[in-house]
């Protein structure tokens, strides 16, 4: 009896040990992609050409700011929409977003987490992120040619061993001009690097380099 | 007996361990899910299904002429004024979802710009990519009512020219109604396409 349940015993570990080894790399799917150039148009359309441009003590200001530009829809509650939500704040805070998706931005797209700055347009609450929409815009530059119509096209995509996957495109914008027509504005091919992770894809790294306009 | 009862609870349960490792990355939150993580919803409507749905209506809808809208659309931004005016959404869409429903939107515009287009129950919207250089520019993604949600905008075409200049030579407002399938997926139940003119 002591073999048989000796033999049970390895052969369980035995599999254990293997299954993981034959895992295959994560594939993204298609709205993996999606999302992954929609965060790269709007990284772009920030102005952030490169992860170093971002400074880590700003994390929150940073992922809060990004989620504005390029996700209000999804993560974004609005004093209008959910007033229990600011029920007994002062009235000029009227934007909410959740702890976790402020946190998992900045962890997925800024790679870091956020720091200790806690920017004067921003309260946190026991859930979220709290935001004094005013105070915020009146902070912060704006290029208005930002908000010009533009897209993302990617042009070279492969799945390394390790399971990251790397990125070759190209984003544009365009301006209606004198003429009848839209033309091309700016652009910037860009490579970048996103990694499978328990919480989604990461991007590890990104390089946009702007074309000089003729 | 008793033993080898234990001797298999034990083998049983040694098995078990890794196939609950191995299910729970596949159950972690998608960069999608995380992103719509916000608290909230009512109890969830019960969806439309697609048999309930009109007939296409692809009938032209006037130009929103207003100054305004115009500008408010080739702005290119998101209008929040919109959704305040909508209800609420018993479920929000995750941004993986609005991203895929817009795209499903420039593959719709495409087959419409056929000799003969296919018709649109035969197109599987949710897993076809848009062609390249297509792109929209919403002006409004808002939940209406019954699960629908509405999509409205502008889209664009990049053609270069004989100089290789890159340029958008036409724009068109679009305004589509998706309503729920089982499944998580979605029907496009009303497809508005209308020129736009002045570029």
């Amino acid at each position: 009896m002591k073999k048989i349940l000796a033999s049970l015993i390895v052969l369980a570990l035995a599999f254990m040990a293997y299954a993981p080894a034959d895992a295959a790399p994560k594939k993204p799917t298609k709205q993996d992609i999606l999302v992954m150039k929609h965060n790269l148009l709007t990284l772009w359309n920030m102005g952030i050409m490169n992860p170093q441009q971002v400074d880590t003590s700003e994390a929150l200001h940073t992922s809060i700011s990004f989620l504005i530009r390029g996700q209000m829809n999804e993560s974004c509650e609005m004093r209008s929409d959910y007033p229990a939500r600011f029920t007994n704040l002062p009235p000029n805070y009227d934007l909410f977003f959740p702890k976790a998706v402020v946190e998992d931005t900045a962890f997925l797209v800024f790679n870091g987490f956020i720091g200790e700055a806690r920017p004067t347009s921003m309260f946190l609450g026991a859930e979220g992120w709290y935001v004094d929409s005013e105070k915020y815009y009146a902070d912060i530059e704006m290029d208005s040619d930002s908000f010009l119509p533009s897209y993302c096209t990617i042009e070279a995509m492969m799945q390394q061993a390790d399971g990251t996957l790397i990125l070759n495109g190209k984003v544009r914008r365009f301006k209606q001009l004198n003429s009848a027509e839209e033309v091309l504005f700016g652009s910037a091919p860009f490579m970048a690097r996103f990694a499978p992770t328990e919480r989604g894809w990461q991007l590890v790294t990104f390089i946009f380099t702007e074309e000089a306009m003729g | 007996m008793k033993r080898c009862t234990r001797i298999l609870l034990l083998f049983a349960a040694l098995l078990l361990m890794p196939c609950a490792a191995f299910a729970a990355p596949e159950s972690a939150a998608s960069p999608d899910t995380a992103v719509s993580a916000a608290p909230a919803p009512a109890p969830e409507h019960a969806p439309a299904g697609p048999e309930g749905a009109p007939a296409f209506d692809t009938s032209p809808v006037p130009d929103p002429t207003s100054a305004a809208e115009r500008e408010a659309a080739l702005a290119g931004a998101e209008d929040v004024n919109e959704i305040d005016a909508a209800p609420l959404p018993p479920k929000r869409l995750t941004l993986g979802e609005r991203l895929a429903l817009q795209n499903a939107v420039c593959v719709l515009w495409h087959n419409a710009q056929q000799q003969n287009p296919a018709p649109v129950e035969s197109l599987d919207l949710m897993n076809t990519d848009a062609p390249d250089h297509v792109f929209i520019s919403p002006s409004a993604g808002y939940y209406f009512e019954k699960g629908v949600w509405v999509f409205e905008g502008l889209i664009r075409v990049m053609t270069p020219d004989s100089t290789g200049i890159e340029r958008i030579p036409t724009v068109q407002y679009f305004n589509v109604h998706f309503e729920p399938k089982e499944g998580g997926s979605f029907f496009p139940a009303v497809v508005h396409f209308t020129n736009v003119g002045g570029i």
